[in-house]
């Protein structure tokens, strides 16, 4: 048995992070030229995508209005002009996708390459299955937990630019398509100038605090389902490692191996209640969304000074802006995969560091 | 007959109390070794949120709260004067995790109560004493 003392690992949220933090920049830090290139490449994309939403949704105003004025030739054009802004939407999906899974792959090669390197250096690997608490699974951690880790970030972070981007442009839409709208209060008529901006960002606000309401406990129960997830393989690990199969011993993991799985179970359930309540929020957003947008331009394509061209414009650019909104609501369940996933990688490096100090001042001690 | 190994099933309810004296009263007679088993994991909506905005671990509860059962059981089973106790805790599905617990201790006889805490849950799904009549692999003796 090596000379080494039980390490028992007790610790905080900002103490993880910056563990993680620092082992996963070793991409960007090692591989800075090709890190940046691709970190180029995505940013061009989500910028030329959002050239193309605009085109598109420029398209919707001009398709309609044609159609609103029966006018054939101008329907024809619009539907030929489709083609190429539809092929160019395609085409940046999918140089996204490509762009993305590159620099994940990359990156998760560089982070895993790392702690493998730190794993397997002097044994570690076998000491620290005998010795480490807190670190539990490390095959798991390196495989799986080192992918979600650094995956998750760059789909958030470009999903995050693209929403603030995509908000402020179709802001610009909404103030110049929807205008002012006069409102009769109290028997005197009040302009509203930017209405729809105003309605947008209302109307978020509230499907965000609902959100918030209905499903304020999710990312914590998805956070105690991924460690409840990961301590029943640390429980079946255990259990496949045991040596004697009929000892009393052996009778007190399989106990423990069910207490486990009854942890999971558990909360698996509060997880599915939790998106039960999240999906009664998202859903009617879904199908509310363009009701509203509707609902705020008709006054004023009813009193004739919007075109149904119009309309539909404001329309798809509310939409759009209310799914920018949605940002931090559609990615609760990945920030929270995320964190977990991050936890258990940073927990995983810290028993190393541990070890690893101990074999300096072991070294130090001897000579 | 002879009666080696009597394994009685609780949940903590009075129900199951008169299950533990009856099943105790007969190990003392008999002289037969005891088993008391709960079968844990009842955690309600509620309680698994507070868990999850308090980082308490569920583990912990859940083991706790066997533990607190079995304890209570095992100083009843005492008060009756049997001194050969075993404590055990199963997981799972009440009937199955009962039926699993009476087959590997080997028991000649499981006592159980008739009914259990969850009572809406039985009306649905069939009582776990019916169960345990049905499938259990010895004989069970069902206390009102």
């Amino acid at each position: 048995m090596p000379p080494f003392q039980q390490i028992s690992l007790i610790l905080d949220e900002r103490q993880l992070l910056t563990r993680f933090w620092q082992a996963a920049s070793v991409f960007w830090r090692v591989q800075t030229g090709r890190a940046a290139t691709l970190a180029i490449f995505l940013v061009a994309v989500v910028l030329v995508q959002l050239v193309v939403q605009v085109a598109l949704n420029m398209w919707n105003r001009r398709f309609f209005d044609a159609l609103e004025r029966k006018d054939a030739a101008t329907v024809w054009l619009q539907a030929q002009l489709f083609v190429p802004l539809a092929a160019g939407s395609i085409v940046l999906a999918a140089a996204s996708v490509w762009g993305r899974m590159t620099a994940q792959r990359s990156w998760r090669e560089a982070l895993t390459r790392h702690v493998i390197e730190k794993w397997m250096e002097k044994d570690r690997f076998h000491q620290l299955n005998h010795l480490a608490k807190g670190s539990e699974n490390p095959e798991y951690r390196i495989s799986v937990d080192v992918r979600i880790a650094t995956d998750a970030p760059i789909d958030l972070s470009l999903a995050f630019f693209s929403s603030i981007l995509t908000a402020l442009t179709f802001f610009g839409v909404l103030w110049t398509i929807g205008g002012s709208i006069d409102v009769a209060v109290f028997g005197r008529s009040v302009t509203f100038p930017g209405y729809l901006v105003f309605g947008v960002i209302i109307y978020s606000g509230m499907v965000t605090s609902l959100m918030i309401v209905f499903g304020h406990h999710l990312s914590s129960v998805i956070e105690r389902n991924n460690q409840a997830e990961a301590e029943f393989r640390a429980a079946a690990d255990t259990f496949r490692q045991e040596p004697a199969p009929q000892n009393e011993h052996q009778v007190d993991r399989r106990e423990t191996l069910q207490l486990k799985l009854q942890a999971v179970l558990l909360w698996w359930r509060e997880f599915s209640w939790q998106l039960v309540r999240t999906t009664l929020v998202s859903h009617g957003n879904f199908l509310l969304a363009p009701v509203v947008a509707w609902m705020l331009c008709a006054p004023k394509y009813l009193s004739g000074s919007m075109s149904l061209g119009e309309l539909t414009q404001a329309a798809a650019a509310f939409v759009v802006v209310q799914g920018a909104f949605n940002w931090f609501v559609d990615n609760y369940q990945r920030l929270a995969d995320w964190r977990s996933s991050a936890h258990r990688v940073a927990t995983l490096l810290l028993a190393l560091d541990e070890l690893e100090a101990k074999e300096r001042g072991e070294k130090s001690a001897t000579s | 007959m002879p009666l080696r190994r009597i394994i009685i099933a609780t949940d903590g309810s009075a129900t199951a109390n008169r299950a533990i004296d009856a099943g105790a009263s007969l190990a003392k007679a008999t002289g037969a070794e005891l088993i008391l088993l709960t079968i844990g994991g009842s955690v309600t909506g509620a309680e698994l949120r507070t868990l999850a905005d308090t980082a308490g671990d569920l583990s912990e509860t859940m083991q706790a709260a066997a533990d607190k059962i079995l304890k209570q059981a095992q100083r009843r089973v005492q008060r009756i004067g049997v001194r050969s106790i075993t404590l055990k805790t199963g997981w799972g599905d009440a009937g199955d995790a009962i039926i699993d617990a009476t087959q590997r201790s080997k028991a000649d006889l499981l006592v159980v109560g008739r009914r259990g805490q969850s009572r809406l849950s039985a009306l649905f799904i069939g009582s776990v004493s019916q169960k345990l009549a049905s499938f259990a692999p010895c004989a069970v003796m069902v206390v009102p």
